[in-house]
């Protein structure tokens, strides 16, 4: 028995005991490393240094800078700065960027900005009105992806010096101006080529790129000569993708992840709840409604309002961080008409006897809905709702190619959607694409409807846009074309030592971000 | 050998060429458009027709069909949709991350499956035998993602010894990268090795029942010696081809591994890809994972051969 | 696929041609301790799955407000996040769980074995279907799934599509493998001889020869279309909501395994119990198969 011991069994003894002894001493240990790359708890002073590894669901989309994009939320802002800051917490105070004033002149029909001086791209080039002239070129080109063409289309844009540009444009830019603004950021000529693949990411931000890996991640290093002086605070920041949410979670949980965006609210609030190491983060606002493009009769398109409990959304979605004026409206818009909230507050009794009224017991309603866990969790209660009032509520899920193609074409019939509601009326009514008067995916369309909403983007003076905003929402509540039924901020989770995590319009500004001591 | 591979040659090439049909068709065969996606939610139907065109779908399928395959012969995979990126070095820079996985997981396997159907097929105590094939049933009901998840809670937040999520290359830094291996690999190769432990035990139970077995115990060769020379040279055929099979499951087959511990690897780019519309990176990820199979299928038939004399290669 | 990760092993030895009998045999099988803890547990499982209507009548999409309630009397496993018994849930999820594997098995085995057999038929046309199982059996993870379900859209019948066609290529190497094995056999060749049709010779002698066998792999691949069912639900294209499903419960309840870890206790152990009578029911087949 003893002799039988073959050279082979030695050969495997040595490699257990190897591996033993690599795992019990041998080399450090990476779940100590993860630890230590992240200064430990506390408050107070900001630190310099220290890397943030920031997850994202999906991963970045580098040819879509000029438009708000979520696979680009925690990197864009680092590296690529537009001329106005807007945040959508407070929409009516936008903060300078690149430009440092700007004027509106009283018809609202021309803007004069003025321009920091002393900022250059991250090849060292300085910053000038030409390059604001280039961006707003490219952003207008057919096949460039952004969300403000439609106001873009409207405007001339010249350079009234090296450090002044002038816009006029052919609608009023008082609500509209600085939400543009803020979803342009302004691009490198000399390498804006580069921009299309992710092979060259130059802009004027905090960070510049050192590596870029299609589908996974992003690397950024500290931009040593940023126009700000003594920021940025952090070295580098690993923007990395982390598609499952379950992973998401154990990445933070585990000490690997700082910074998280992209998981469902009840993910985020089952790391934060109860513990000391992380903290919720409001990122974008935005409003998620139903669209019911497939239902003729009017009065089935209220019942369906009434019929669906949004508060019960609100809370068992989005955690009840969201509200449910039922407006499509951003409450933080000067412009928002406080009286007509709630008109389709839940009440299923009402419902059902529109519902009979119509004759439409047990009509089917068809939903076509992107496949992601908040809408399909949003379109289960829907489901439930619509079930309790004797409607008949199908589904349709689709990968993001089909949904957004059928959309687009106008075939979605009744959907769920999700858009940002970053800015004024006026500004959605002209971009946002369950509103706007042009290429909408929502297929109602009137001629009151059009009347009313050019009513928004030609006012002037806050009066008129007030007014016009009240007439419009009053017919939009009675057609009930659409609902909208919570709006809520985008959930992301923070580590509790970072400071200043600054989120606006295109994603966080990493500029000011810190550890604490 | 030589001529077994050469009489090979007629069928693995249509085999190929039948898959690159099927991996060209299949992805747009699902509704749906590759531009809607580069366009974002928002987009017009307008700027989704523009992009369409700069992204050449508007083509002929045939002459893109052919396009790519030209490509492929040039060493040129073709361009990913969604990232505008050579979808060579989209694979590559994954490359390394699945074939770590894959090869820590296949040692795994290896050991996990041999070492456990050895046990079960030479220990004579009842007792130890149930233990063994408890083990083994259980492991064989187990999905990978539960024994991941398992794993995870344990590692990542009971006992915080290993890293539950990410990925550090072993070739930049062998000690760490490992420990980033060990979970995955384990969740991986754990469910899978009680397959190989299985055949293994089967084909030792029944290699036991041989003539030849009788002879050697009738001569007096002490039972350690025949299940050492005898039972279990002659019981490995069927685990090598198992693992020889499954060695291309663990490269392409970690999808659900690699998105639980975060991993990226080709199996996510795979999914997101699938999810995407983006065709020329599923196009060519189908096909390589098909030749890889067809390889490997060839390979164990060699090697299969090279154990048992009485196996020829026809 | 990683399924692959199961195989059948393979059948005895000697082979004797043999009239009837097979039904006590699986009976047999089924005396012995596994095959029994395999026939109760799929017993009790199949049942309440049956009955989960007269149970609770309520229905699996009964929401409250009342969401992610730790276990309490009225909801023994507490509640999901929208207020609804993870409980009934549950045994809603195996009740899809089991109308999936149930139906979509015995079809990939029937079109499976056909595949295989076809070369008994045409031995071109035998080929040409071997090399359509390899192209299927080389498509890498999950891949041919999500595309299935990609094509025909989220829901029940994708999932007994992908699950369908992930099986043939197991039945139809099984089935393939039989025949060419009983085809080299005296008894085959003498019949063959004796001038007995060849039809004939395929039911009567080759095909029970190749049952034995391709049983064993349908209940090893049970187990297969359970995991395929949850690893589609893990990358979001599982059955449709409301319904419940294994897989799709497994996968919201991950995210709350700290603190209603129940949540995936319940369907996890419910996916385990199905898994391992399937499992169970295998080994107790091949026993049987080998012992004769």
């Amino acid at each position: 028995m003893r002799k039988s011991t073959t050279p082979r069994r030695r050969q495997a003894g040595v490699a257990v005991v190897a591996l033993a002894s690599l795992l019990a001493a041998g080399c450090s240990s990476a779940v100590n490393q993860a630890e230590e790359a992240t200064a430990s708890g506390g408050s107070g002073e900001c630190q310099q240094g220290g890397t943030v590894v920031a997850a994202n669901s999906s991963a970045p989309e580098v040819s879509r800078v000029f438009a708000q994009s979520a696979t680009n939320l925690l990197w864009v802002r680092a590296v690529f700065e537009p001329l106005i800051n807007v945040s959508t917490a407070a929409l009516d105070d936008p903060q300078p960027a690149l430009a440092t004033e700007w004027e509106i002149s009283d018809d609202g029909l021309s803007a004069v900005l003025q321009l920091r001086e002393g900022v250059t791209f991250h090849s060292g080039r300085a910053f000038t009105a030409d390059d604001v002239v280039f961006t707003i070129q490219q952003a207008l080109d057919p096949a460039t992806v952004s969300d403000v063409k439609a106001i873009l289309a409207g405007w001339e844009v010249e350079a009234t010096g090296e450090h002044e540009v002038t816009i006029t444009s052919a609608t009023p830019l008082t609500d509209t101006l600085a939400s543009t603004l803020a979803l342009t950021p302004i691009v490198d000529s000399e390498s804006y080529a580069g921009l299309a693949d992710g092979s060259q990411l130059v802009g004027t931000g905090p960070f510049t790129v050192e590596s870029y890996t299609p589908g996974a991640d992003i690397v950024l290093a500290k931009n040593t000569d940023y126009w700000q002086d003594g920021l940025p605070y952090l070295d580098r920041i690993e923007s990395t993708t982390i598609g499952d949410s379950t992973a998401q979670v154990s990445s933070l949980r585990s000490g690997r992840a700082q910074l998280s965006s992209g998981l469902t609210v009840q993910d985020a609030l089952s790391v934060t709840e109860g513990s000391p190491q992380f903290e919720l983060l409001d990122t974008i606002n935005g409003t998620y409604p139903i669209i019911l493009d497939a239902v003729e009769d009017q009065r089935v398109r209220q019942a369906i309002g009434y019929a669906i409990d949004k508060d019960r959304i609100n809370e068992q979605v989005f955690g009840g961080r969201g509200t449910t004026d039922g407006l499509y409206w951003a409450a933080a818009s000067d412009t928002y008409p406080e009286d007509l909230a709630g008109a389709y507050d839940y009440d299923p009794e009402q419902a059902r006897q529109l519902i009979e009224e119509a004759g439409a017991a047990g009509t089917e309603v068809p939903i076509t809905i992107i496949n992601l866990p908040v809408i399909a969790a949003e379109y289960e209660i829907i489901a439930n709702n619509l079930t309790e009032v004797g409607l008949t509520p199908s589904l349709t899920a689709l990968a993001p190619p089909d949904y957004q193609q059928r959309l687009s074409a106008g075939t979605g019939g009744n959907f769920l959607s999700l858009r940002g509601l970053n800015g004024s009326p006026s500004f959605l009514l002209q971009t946002n694409a369950d509103l706007r008067l042009e290429g909408a995916h929502r297929q109602f369309d009137t001629p009151e409807y059009t009347e009313l909403a050019t009513a928004v983007i030609e006012a002037t003076s806050p009066e008129e846009s007030a007014e016009a905003v009240y007439e419009l929402t009053e017919y939009m509540n009675e057609q009930a074309f659409l609902h909208s039924l919570v709006t809520a901020p985008g959930a992301a989770v923070q580590a509790t030592d970072l400071q200043d995590v600054d989120v606006v319009l295109g994603g966080w500004v990493p500029a000011a971000t810190c550890y604490t001591e | 050998m030589t001529r077994f591979l050469i009489r090979r040659i007629p069928s693995v090439a249509l085999v190929l060429v039948a898959t690159s049909v099927i991996a060209f068709l299949l992805p747009r065969l699902v509704p749906g458009d590759p531009a809607a996606v580069v366009a974002g939610p928002d987009a017009s139907a307008e700027t989704i027709a523009a992009i369409r065109t700069e992204l050449g779908l508007d083509r002929p399928l045939v002459s893109q069909y052919f396009d790519w395959i030209g490509g492929l012969f040039t060493g040129d995979l073709g361009q990913s949709l969604r990232f505008n990126r050579p979808v060579s070095e989209l694979i590559g820079d994954r490359l390394v991350s699945t074939l770590e996985l894959a090869l820590l997981s296949g040692v795994l396997l290896i050991v996990f499956g041999i070492g456990l159907g050895i046990l079960a097929g030479s220990t004579r105590s009842r007792w130890a035998r149930v233990l063994v094939e408890g083990t083994n049933t259980g492991l064989l009901a187990a999905p990978p993602f539960l024994v991941g998840l398992l794993l995870i809670l344990l590692f990542g937040v009971a006992f915080r010894v290993l890293p539950t999520s990410g990925e550090v290359a072993v070739l930049d830094d062998p000690g760490i990268g490992i420990q980033y291996l060990i979970l995955p690999a384990l969740a991986l190769a754990l469910p899978m090795s009680a397959g190989v432990a299985r055949l293994v035990q089967t084909r030792m139970l029944a290699v036991r029942q041989e003539d030849f077995i009788d002879l050697a115990v009738s001569k007096g060769v002490p039972p350690r010696r025949i299940d050492v020379r005898h039972v279990l040279r002659n019981s490995l055929g069927p685990a090598v081809v198992a693992i020889g099979i499954r060695f291309g499951d663990l490269l392409a087959g970690a999808v659900v591994i690699e998105a639980i511990f975060a991993r990226n690897g080709l199996g996510q780019l795979a999914v997101s890809g699938a999810q995407s519309a983006d065709y020329t990176v599923v196009q060519v990820l189908i096909v390589g994972a098909v030749f890889i199979a067809v390889i490997g299928q060839l390979l164990t038939e060699v090697v299969l051969a090279a154990l048992d004399p009485r196996v020829r290669l026809g | 696929m990683e399924d692959t990760a199961h195989q059948v092993p393979e059948t005895g030895r000697s082979r004797r041609p043999r009239g009837g009998g097979a039904w006590s045999r699986y009976a047999s099988a089924l005396r012995t301790p596994k095959g029994m803890a395999a026939a109760i547990l799929l017993v009790v499982l199949i049942g309440g799955a049956l009955l989960a209507p007269v149970i609770f009548p309520g229905g699996y999409d009964q929401q409250a407000r009342g969401a992610l309630q730790g276990p309490s009397g009225a909801h023994p496993l507490g509640t999901d996040e929208f207020g609804r018994d993870i409980l009934v849930r549950t045994v809603y999820g195996l009740r899809t769980d089991l109308s999936l594997i149930l139906t979509a098995v015995p079809v990939s085995l029937v079109i499976g074995t056909l595949l295989g057999l076809a070369g008994y038929v045409s031995k071109p046309l035998g080929a040409v279907f071997q090399r359509v199982l390899d192209i299927i059996l080389g498509f890498p993870g999950l891949i041919l799934g999500i595309m299935i379900v990609l094509v025909i859209g989220t829901g029940w019948l994708a999932l007994f599509l992908a699950i369908a066609v992930a099986g043939l290529p197991g039945f139809g190497r099984m089935a393939r493998g039989g025949l060419l094995s009983e085809e080299q056999r005296e008894y085959v060749l003498a019949a063959r001889v004796l001038g007995v049709k060849r039809s004939t010779i395929m039911v009567r002698h080759i095909l029970p020869n190749v049952v034995d066998p391709l049983l064993v792999q349908a209940s090893v691949f049970m187990v297969i279309a359970i995991f395929i069912e949850a690893g589609l639900s893990i990358v979001g294209l599982g059955i449709n909501p409301p319904n419940p499903s294994l897989g799709a419960m497994l996968n919201v309840g991950a995210r709350y395994v700290q603190t209603l870890p129940s949540y995936v206790i319940g369907p996890g152990v419910m996916l385990l119990l199905l898994a391992l009578a399937f499992t169970l029911l295998s080994d107790a087949l091949n026993q049987a198969a080998t012992r004769r």
